[in-house]
């Protein structure tokens, strides 16, 4: 499921990219190929580490709202969206979010330089028309 | 003539360098992700009350549709890895131009599919589901 996600994700970004369209970013599909696994398996790494970390967030202050609620008196499904905890486990939520997109874009962005360093280094012309 | 090689990969350094791109260009990070980090909690917060006091779960779906305050923070990011940090020091915190727009249309044209797709799938299972015999 994961691995679908992160296929789909990264596929998604690709064409996000390559919609902006940068400076001469054309992917040589020739040349990126052989980078795509890595960068699928980076996706992947990635991926998890944020998924840990939102799971250890929500365990966190999933626990400390069924303490507080407890403690209150109040059935979850009354106070669940009134707590401090919820608010705060929201909160860090939507910003490791964002710190997950951040990193995401910047592994696209890979194979972009991927194929600039390609040019660069002479691979042949008609591989990169510039847009 | 021989296929163009693909240049090396470093795959650690790499990761390395992706997993703390935000923390290395924090000041940017921040002013590009302020808006929408602070937009997003907000939508979370009031829908997700709405959501409590009519005792309606649905209505904390309708936090999705701030999805677009994402946008301008996911075209300057791009630049930023793509072209470098110079090509966004004097991009507004918040701007929408072609790109935007563009990326746009992409999202919510992939979500459209997504949803379609899903619904097609869902009509798919229930059709065999009703079909096959003994069910």
């Amino acid at each position: 499921m994961l691995a679908v996600y992160a296929l789909l994700r990264m596929l998604f970004l690709f064409t996000e990219v390559a919609l902006q369209r940068y400076r001469g970013f054309r992917p040589c599909w020739e040349l990126t190929r052989k980078a795509l696994l890595k960068l699928f398996s980076m996706f992947f790494v990635i991926g998890v580490v944020y998924w840990v970390l939102m799971a250890i967030v929500d365990v966190i202050f999933g626990n400390l709202l069924e303490v507080s609620t407890t403690a209150i008196g109040e059935p979850p499904s009354t106070a669940i969206n009134l707590t401090l905890a919820t608010m705060l486990g929201n909160a860090l939520n939507v910003v490791l979010r964002f710190f997950n997109a951040a990193t995401n874009l910047a592994i696209v962005s890979s194979a972009y330089k991927i194929a600039r360093k390609a040019q660069e280094d002479g691979a042949p012309e008609t591989a990169f028309s510039e847009a | 003539m021989d296929p163009p090689v693909a240049p090396d990969f470093h795959f650690k350094a790499s990761l390395k360098d992706t997993f703390w791109s935000p923390f290395t260009h924090f000041s940017l990070f921040l002013r590009f992700s302020s808006i929408p980090i602070v937009a997003t909690i907000a939508a979370d917060f009031s829908f997700g009350l709405i959501a409590t006091l009519v005792k309606q779960p649905f209505v904390f779906g309708l936090a999705f549709f701030v999805v677009p305050v994402m946008i301008p923070f996911n075209v300057a990011w791009t630049r930023l890895s793509v072209i470098g940090p110079g090509s966004v020091a004097r991009r507004a915190m918040w701007s929408f131009g072609k790109s935007e727009r563009n990326v746009l249309l992409l999202s919510i044209g992939v979500l459209v599919a997504m949803i379609a797709c899903a619904s097609i799938a869902a009509g798919l299972i229930k059709l065999l589901t009703k079909s096959t015999p003994g069910q």
